[in-house]
């Protein structure tokens, strides 16, 4: 319970080292705003051009860069953080968390969110930031048609605001599954946190395609790949479908979590518990599952066949079905209810009643023959925007419903009021006019006379929307510095634990252990009670002697709430990644030394290869840092744990990391499979000279994977001569791996006449007598992907060398040498794929 | 090419005489691709202007009707409790089923509705024989579209030329006389010919003709660029496809898309039902000159448009009907002019309306126009 280590929320120091959930909630809630104002004054810049029907305002280029990153900036920099704010806030007090199971690694993700959006904003300044769209369609994607290596640094933005999103994925998968109050299962979730569940299930998955996606893009552009070129067999489709296969489902991402908040706001000022909950929960698991299932229905109009068209319009439809439930299930609880129209119902009842204009508009797309028409029109801009922003309506409910409970102030309601009338009659200036002119092409600057009019009304209501918002911020400032204390719980009709506390609720949130057995919240105050609690009570309650055990331990040490190391290595990866994009290469300019025309390595800027180092050691003293801390994250001892009862936290955390990984191979094997596919599934010539390398690193690997399950056994044991044994025999047999790759490359790029290359520019294009680029491509960046994975796991390992040797560390404890287990496993059995892949098939 | 529109050939007419009084395709109601959505749009923005009007009003309605302090609200009614294990409400199950079930049939049979106006456009339409259809080759090459008539028979006039001149000079060996050109299949004569053409290239010993251009006889078909021309009523297949970029292609009052992929072939249709000029616009974000990827689709009375066409190829008939006058490389223009007509009469007036108005920066498209140029003078 001590502050100790904590600085006031005064200082900056407090929001540099802060763990805390809710501390987090605050920050990302503020950086997501702030990228509502980036995105939308980027917004406002392509309706100024759109006022006239011709080009007089911005230039091609500029238009292009506008369109792109904005959005780029409010899907992913400004919907989901925002939602993730509360998400970090209030999924904790829900539940009766004291914090997320893996408060640092919260706090990381948040730096590396914040780090992602400045790289991004950086990019704007380096010749210019991404031009192709949102979608990054391929081949523009490519340097050769956006060539500003502002457009590498928005790709490296993306990826490392991904690996954010992956690790809060696993912190708030965690949390959910194994921080829930005693006797709050899974069905009594309140909606708010079962929408973030279903949501960090389906990031869980999408966002690995996505990462995926990346790093072959990132190859392309860097080291001059040919995953997407337009010569590659299906390659700008490939990319079509593994942006789609995270797209769509992304769709819901950005949708649930706005979604939840609706219920909870409508429950709360309705005064009425919500019609049919359980069915909508079902129904929000049916969508979270069929979101994988429908993606095509973005590329009707290739060259699919009609028989995928009509099981993708089939899925379409069947996704549709779900949300009229939820739709029916808001509006009957309404019936009966008490309404009282404060400022967060109001706002909504807007998001409803633009979800409801969003889904029949949506409903005309799912018929095949009018998306034809539809197709790439403003049609499709109108209806993503009644949709996705129309949620975010309730997410600014969001906003003004949680303010009282995140800032203990209350805010005016008459400017509340005034901020939702201007933004609900905004909005529908701003969108409605564009299903008028929708016959519009999207992303163009130059469009048909007669669609002028609903233009320029479009862009007066994008000014009103953007007033609104002036409104909002600046009556929650005024509420912050001089507005009324709120009470603990300022509206009647709330159901939800965080309301049950005072506002702003204190650091741990709770005074002793909540606690759902009796059907109602309950503050138990485990040290009156003899036995620590652990009495058995049956029913799905997980307790036992072990728990009462850690209870105690509990006691003893405190949780921590501060890390600087977080916040270092957010600046590590801002300063690693601009160096790196500075590696973008131009067509046909790359060359290594050694190789035709090499030294070409010299065309990247000092000022990258100085911000690289930079990053680079900053990043891995970080790492280091990060690593040595002790800090305690005590978890719950007695928690609703249903259905990973028996796994302990940090594994979970694995498991899940693991579940993500076998996905981000997935979609690259799934690359292979597709590019071969296109080329010919028997023309297809793979690369390495001999398979007896393949089958010794193979072997090599296996063995590896028997030794750290020696090492498990002997840290059981207590045995740190033989734990050092093997697990430096793990070790080594990694680098034994990596040697033997290493060599293998050497033969192929160095030795091999002529030079069997990854790029396919001017000095890559001799080896292409015997491969096409793309066999090239594939092999060196799948194999290449995994050789990372081999690095990162030997860097573990001669970290836990170290431990082991110098602090007889795992000998008590010998989880982490399973959890490296793990995933040295999970790299072996990657292996075992890859190897028949590029060597025997 | 025929003018009239054939009775459907596809295999989708059961299907759709199946699905029912709304589909009205009987007969020749619905031919063009405007037809078809124009129908499915209405019905969809009725049905969805209703549906949404009745939605939104009740949801209003109720929002008004339980509004807090309104003497109706059920003061027995279960409310939320702090700290309560969230749980459903207890009633308004049935309501929300009913409601559900309705709206979920509403959809389900509008989607399967379309579904069969799905295959008919899928099946290529009711309309002509894919045989004796034109048939269009469309590339998108950044920032224009490229126009090419799939068409076995003719080759452009340019090409037609280099041919005779081969034939008249003795350095090849495919092609010996004039009348060869009217045996012979027309587009495989032309591969032959260009690649003795390659030969003679590389061979120190002999030398092409000087006026032969290998380059003009590498236009096999006839193309435009920025304007596409097609004759009205009629069933236009088109072949889509990108040169380097991902486009998209668009004539918007046509009712007609299709994505241009680099290496993919996307196959649609469309028919225009009346003559006169059509925006084409490009769909897809493909660079900074994305928005001024656009052309015109001109659509000519048949005999308009078979006059512009035959002007620009030649085929074998006309070849053998006239060659003397096909070949002549100073024809007199004061003198046969009929018979000069046939051949290069109007491709003289297109080359001042595809010179005069914008550079051309295809120049696979030049030879032709070029070409014919040259002849006329």
């Amino acid at each position: 319970m001590t502050e100790d280590h904590l600085p006031p929320t005064t200082t900056v120091k407090r929001w540099l080292v802060t763990t805390n959930h809710k501390d987090i909630g605050i920050l990302y809630v503020l950086t997501a705003l702030f990228f509502l104002l980036v995105g939308g004054t980027l917004a406002l810049l392509m309706r100024i051009e759109l006022f006239e029907s011709t080009q007089w305002f911005l230039n091609g280029n500029q238009y292009n860069q506008a369109v792109s990153a904005h959005g780029l900036v409010m899907v992913f920099w400004f919907l989901s953080p925002f939602a993730f704010g509360f998400a970090n806030y209030i999924v904790p007090l829900q539940i009766g968390a004291k914090d997320l199971a893996f408060p640092r690694l919260n706090a990381l993700s948040y730096w590396f969110y914040l780090s992602s959006g400045l790289v991004v904003m950086v990019s704007f300044f380096q010749g210019g930031t991404f031009d192709g769209g949102w979608t990054l369609y391929a081949p523009l994607n490519l340097p050769a048609y956006t060539p500003s290596i502002g457009g590498t640094t928005a790709m490296l933005g993306l990826f490392l605001f991904v690996v954010s999103v992956t690790l809060g994925t696993i912190n708030f998968l965690t949390t959910i599954h194994r921080s829930r109050a005693e006797g709050m299962g899974l069905w009594n979730l309140p909606m708010f946190t079962w929408s973030i569940l279903l949501t960090v299930w389906m990031m869980l998955f999408a966002f690995a395609a996505l990462l995926a996606a990346l790093l072959l893009i990132s190859a392309d552009r860097i080291v001059e790949t040919s995953y997407f070129a337009a010569t590659s067999e299906g390659g700008p489709l490939l990319w079509a479908h593994l942006f789609w296969f995270f797209g769509h489902p992304e769709v819901y991402i950005v949708f649930f979590p706005a979604l939840g908040v609706m219920f909870e706001i409508f429950q709360t000022f309705c005064g009425r518990r919500i019609v049919g909950r359980k069915w909508v929960i079902i129904s929000m698991i049916l969508v979270a599952v069929q979101s994988f299932l429908v993606w095509m229905h973005h590329m009707f109009l290739t060259s699919i066949n009609l028989e995928i068209k009509t099981l993708m319009m089939a899925t379409t439809i069947a996704i549709s079905l779900p949300f009229d439930l939820m739709i029916f299930a808001l509006i009957y609880t309404m019936v009966k209810g008490k309404i009282r129209f404060k400022t967060p119902f109001l706002f909504a009842l807007g998001a409803l009643l633009l979800f409801i204009v969003g889904g029949i508009t949506g409903v005309f797309l799912g018929a095949v023959v009018l998306d034809y028409e539809f197709r790439g029109t403003y049609w499709v801009v109108a209806h993503f925007h009644y949709v996705m922003f129309g949620g975010a309506s309730s997410l600014f409910g969001a906003l003004y419903y949680w303010w009282p409970k995140i800032t203990g102030k209350m805010y005016s309601e008459i400017w509340g009021k005034v901020n939702f009338a201007v933004w609900f009659a905004g909005f529908n200036m701003l969108y409605f006019p564009l299903f008028l002119g929708w016959e519009t092409p999207r992303r163009v600057f130059e469009y048909s006379q007669s669609l002028v009019t609903w233009h320029q009304l479009a862009t007066i209501g994008g000014f009103i929307t953007g007033i609104s918002f002036l409104i909002m911020f600046g009556n929650l400032a005024y509420s912050y510095f001089r507005g009324p204390d709120a009470p603990g719980n300022p509206w009647a009709y709330t159901q939800t634990a965080e309301w049950a506390m005072p506002s702003p609720p204190p650091l741990e949130n709770w005074d002793g252990r909540p606690s759902y057995l009796d059907g109602t919240l309950e503050i138990v105050k485990d040290g009156a009670v003899p036995d620590g609690g652990a009495v058995a009570t049956g029913g799905d309650v997980i307790e036992g002697i072990e728990q009462a055990a850690e209870l105690e331990h509990e006691h003893e040490t405190h949780a921590d709430h501060a890390s600087i190391w977080p916040f270092v290595l957010g600046v590590g990866a801002f300063f690693m990644l601009l160096g790196i994009s500075g590696f973008q290469q131009f067509p046909s300019q790359l060359g290594l030394p050694g190789i035709q025309g090499g030294g070409s390595l010299m065309n990247v800027g000092t000022h990258y290869l100085a911000s690289l180092g930079l990053g680079t050691v900053t990043f891995f003293y970080g790492l280091y840092g990060f690593g040595m801390e002790e800090f305690s994250a005590p978890e719950m001892a007695i928690a609703e744990r249903w259905p990973f009862a028996d796994v302990p936290k940090n594994k979970l955390g694995m498991w899940f990391f693991l579940a993500s990984d076998v996905v981000v191979f997935g979609a690259a094997i799934g690359a292979y499979i597709f590019v071969r596919y296109n080329v010919g599934w028997n023309e297809w010539s793979n690369i390495p000279p001999s398979e007896i390398p393949g089958l010794v690193n193979t072997l090599v690997l296996l063995t590896s994977s028997y030794l750290v399950i020696m090492a498990l056994v002997y840290a059981e044991r207590g045995d740190k001569r033989k734990l050092l044994g093997a697990m430096g025999g793990t070790f080594a047999l990694g680098l034994t791996f990596l040697g033997i790759k290493a060599w293998e490359w050497y033969k192929e790029i160095i030795v091999h006449d002529p030079p069997i290359t990854p790029w396919a520019g001017a000095d890559g294009a001799v080896a292409l007598e015997k491969h096409t680029a793309v066999e090239t491509s594939v092999y060196y960046v799948t194999t290449g992907l995994h050789g990372l994975h081999v690095v990162m796991g030997l860097i573990v390992a001669g970290f836990m060398l170290g431990r082991i040797y110098f602090h007889d560390a795992y000998l008590e404890n010998e989880a982490p040498v399973e959890r490296f287990g793990l995933y040295w496993h999970f790299v072996d059995i990657v292996w075992v794929f890859l190897f028949p892949m590029f060597y025997l098939i | 090419v025929s003018s009239t529109i054939a009775p459907p050939n596809s295999g989708v007419r059961p299907v759709l005489e199946a699905t029912g009084w709304l589909l009205q395709i009987g007969g020749d109601d619905i031919a063009t691709r405007v037809d078809v959505f124009e129908q499915i749009f209405l019905v969809f923005m009725l049905l969805g202007t209703l549906v949404g009007i009745v939605v939104i009003t009740y949801t209003l309605y109720n929002a008004y009707h339980y509004r807090s302090g309104n003497e109706s609200a059920d003061e027995t009614t279960d409310r939320p409790v702090l700290g309560e294990l969230p749980t459903g409400a207890n009633k308004g199950g049935r309501k929300l089923f009913l409601s559900f079930g309705l709206s979920a049939i509403i959809v389900v049979s509008l989607i399967a509705w379309t579904y069969g106006m799905l295959l008919f456009v899928e099946g290529g339409g009711n309309g002509a024989d894919p045989e004796n259809a034109t048939e269009v080759d469309v590339e998108g090459v950044y920032p224009r579209w490229s126009f090419t008539y799939d068409d076995d028979d003719r080759i452009p006039n340019a090409a037609a030329e280099q041919l005779v001149i081969a034939a008249q000079n003795d350095s090849f060996t495919t092609i010996q006389s004039v009348e060869e050109i009217e045996n012979r299949d027309l587009h495989t004569l032309v591969d032959e010919v260009q690649a003795e053409a390659t030969e003679i290239e590389n061979d120190d010993d002999r030398s092409l003709p000087e006026d032969f251009s290998s380059f003009a006889l590498s236009t096999k078909n006839v193309g435009t660029t920025s304007d596409l021309r097609v004759p009205v009523n009629e069933q236009i297949y088109l072949n889509v496809t990108g040169d380097r970029l991902w486009h998209n292609f668009g004539i918007p009052e046509q009712n007609v898309k299709a994505d241009a992929i680099p290496g993919q072939y996307t196959e649609t249709w469309f028919v225009a039902d009346e003559p006169g000029t059509y925006r084409i616009e490009c769909f897809e974000l493909c660079g900074s000159q994305h928005s001024q990827m656009v052309g015109t689709l001109i659509v000519n009375e048949t005999s308009e448009f078979t006059e512009w066409y035959d002007g620009r190829t030649a085929n074998a008939t006309e070849i053998s009907e006239n060659p003397t006058q096909f070949y002549d490389p100073q024809p007199e223009t004061n003198g046969s002019e009929q018979s000069i007509d046939v051949v290069i009469g109007p491709a003289s007036q297109e080359t001042r309306t595809v010179d005069s108005p914008e550079p051309t920066t295809d120049h696979r498209v030049a030879p032709a126009v070029t070409g014919a140029a040259s002849i006329e003078s």
